[in-house]
């Protein structure tokens, strides 16, 4: 099957489409989440997304809405700087994923659908995925966009030197608690359709790749989405040609991707 | 409050928590227009009044009094350069910019005018030609440039750095208090420099605040700094001795 017959078929194409604007908005993200040294944050996240998801399988809820809702109180909590000094923020970040970790198995236990939900979310099904909810996704990736586009100075101020900023007068907790929450929705909307290990690949493995090609902060970005956007097409294209999973497949060129980057790099 | 003063501090406890303060008590005023030295050793609550003067965090009782509006008085900031992170690819004159932000303003870009101003602080600082270079890569006399300038680039009315030569060699640690001293010569800039050496600083500031386990000695540096008052207030005995007007700090008989 070539690269033309993917885009004609619709479900591919809708695959096609997720893939792409996910791997966008979550590698723009990413630079942002690796920068500021909170990789287990966006693991977190998406773990109490999953537990939001299956508790509205459990309570015969929306779990879409389930899943957002227990994402953004988890954003918002890890937003928040903690004045205790005997543990870390990043301590409760573990606490908070090892909490809806179990919470969620046991959620698991008590629901005879959930668990066929769980599997489906934490490998995705993208090629499942119907033309409303790429428009859902669009629409979040553009409102991502759209917040980074108006605010893009204050965010790296903020995430780069924290107190400078704050000594400028810039409301610093509340650009910290914007973006937890973006990244939040972000995340809860690219698991339940990408999964969680390829949300978190996007997250992650983009952003090393522009940290790893780019020697600007400008150009970060703008690689770490080429990045995205390749491997997208790559691991699409791969999982039809030989006939595998897409998303860990789309993971494994994502990886080799930034695998190849860093030894050329190193060649240098 | 008297006219001459920028900032004054009355009864003021600072910390974090009501029932542990790390300062109290402290009455001490700030000139206009003065190099202002705060001394303590580590530990002390230096950072903490620092903090608390830039309004991130509230005092826990008394005031502090600006003598002009708190909300036109321009705070430029110069934090530990230890505490910024080099994972971010930023050039200096991207890091520099970031002092023009809040004058900026939200949803704008910066203007020919914010560049020109950039450059002009990048100029003082004597690092313009380091303009394009990663901040990550420079050495730690250069970042410590490079923070004073973006603090410059906010045009500020009161300097306020942070252990400004920590971490450095003894020709950089001079080079940048020189930097300093020559800034508020030209400029008449208020500058508050926190340090936990006082032979470091004690030739530049011209008036001082020493904190000592809880104690406090403020006023004009010759005043303050005798030996009589260092014995009392390190319990060790200190002698001053001075050559070609410097003053140095000896500890010990």
């Amino acid at each position: 099957m070539d690269f033309l017959e993917i885009v004609k078929a619709s479900f591919l194409r809708n695959a096609l489409m997720a893939l792409l604007i996910t791997s966008s908005f979550l590698s723009y993200l990413g630079v942002y989440v690796v920068l500021k040294r909170i990789v287990f944050a966006g693991i977190a996240i998406s773990q109490i997304a999953s537990l939001g998801y299956v508790l509205g399988m459990l309570l015969k809820l929306n779990p879409q809405i389930c899943s957002l809702g227990t994402s953004l109180i988890g954003a918002v909590l890890f937003s928040f700087h903690t004045r205790e000094k005997r543990f870390s923020r990043e301590s409760m970040v573990g606490l908070g994923y090892a909490l809806s970790s179990s919470l969620g198995i046991l959620f698991v236990a008590k629901s005879a659908t959930a668990e066929a939900g769980m599997l489906n979310l934490l490998f995705g099904n993208v090629l499942m995925i119907s033309s409303g909810k790429v428009c859902l996704v669009a629409a979040i990736s553009l409102l991502i966009f759209i917040f980074y586009s108006l605010f893009n100075k204050e965010i790296a101020f903020i995430a780069f030197d924290e107190e400078t900023a704050r000594a400028q007068g810039l409301n610093a907790r509340l650009f910290e608690l914007l973006f937890y929450l973006l990244l939040a929705v972000g995340i809860s909307a690219a698991i339940s359709i990408i999964g969680a290990l390829l949300s978190f690949s996007f997250l992650t493995v983009p952003a090393l790749c522009g940290l790893c090609a780019a020697k600007r902060f400008s150009g970060v970005f703008k690689a770490a989405l080429l990045c995205g956007i390749i491997s997208s097409l790559l691991g699409l294209y791969l999982s039809y040609y030989c006939d595998l999973p897409t998303g860990p497949a789309v993971v494994t060129a994502n990886i080799a991707l930034f695998a190849v980057i860093f030894f050329l790099k190193s060649l240098r | 409050m008297k006219k001459e003063d920028l900032i004054k501090f009355k009864d003021l406890s600072v910390g974090h928590t009501k029932n542990n303060p790390v300062m109290s008590g402290l009455n001490v005023s700030v000139p206009a227009h003065g190099f202002f030295g705060i001394i303590g050793p580590n530990g002390c609550g230096k950072t903490t009044l620092l903090r608390t003067i830039l309004g991130i965090i509230r005092p826990l009782s008394g005031r502090i009094i600006y003598y002009s509006d708190r909300r036109n008085l321009h705070f430029g900031y110069v934090p530990q350069k230890d505490t910024i992170d080099p994972l971010f690819p930023l050039t200096v004159t991207e890091i520099v910019m970031m002092g023009r932000y809040k004058r900026i303003g939200l949803f704008r870009k910066p203007k020919k005018e914010d560049y020109r101003i950039v450059q002009d602080s990048l100029s003082h600082c004597g690092i313009k030609r380091l303009g394009d270079r990663l901040y990550r890569e420079l050495s730690g006399g250069q970042k410590q440039r490079a923070l004073i300038a973006r603090a410059l680039a906010s045009q500020p009315d009161v300097l306020i750095l942070d252990e400004p030569t920590h971490n450095m060699d003894l020709p950089s640690e001079q080079a940048v208090l020189n930097l300093l001293r020559d800034f508020h010569q030209k400029e008449m800039m208020t500058i508050i420099l926190v340090s936990h050496l006082i032979g470091a600083v004690v030739n530049f500031v011209k008036s001082i605040l020493l904190i000592e386990d809880g104690r406090f000695l403020s006023g004009d540096t010759n005043t303050v700094v005798t030996e009589e008052n260092l014995t009392r207030l390190y319990g060790l005995k200190v002698k001053i001795q001075e050559f070609q007007d410097q003053k140095f700090i000896v500890v010990g008989e």
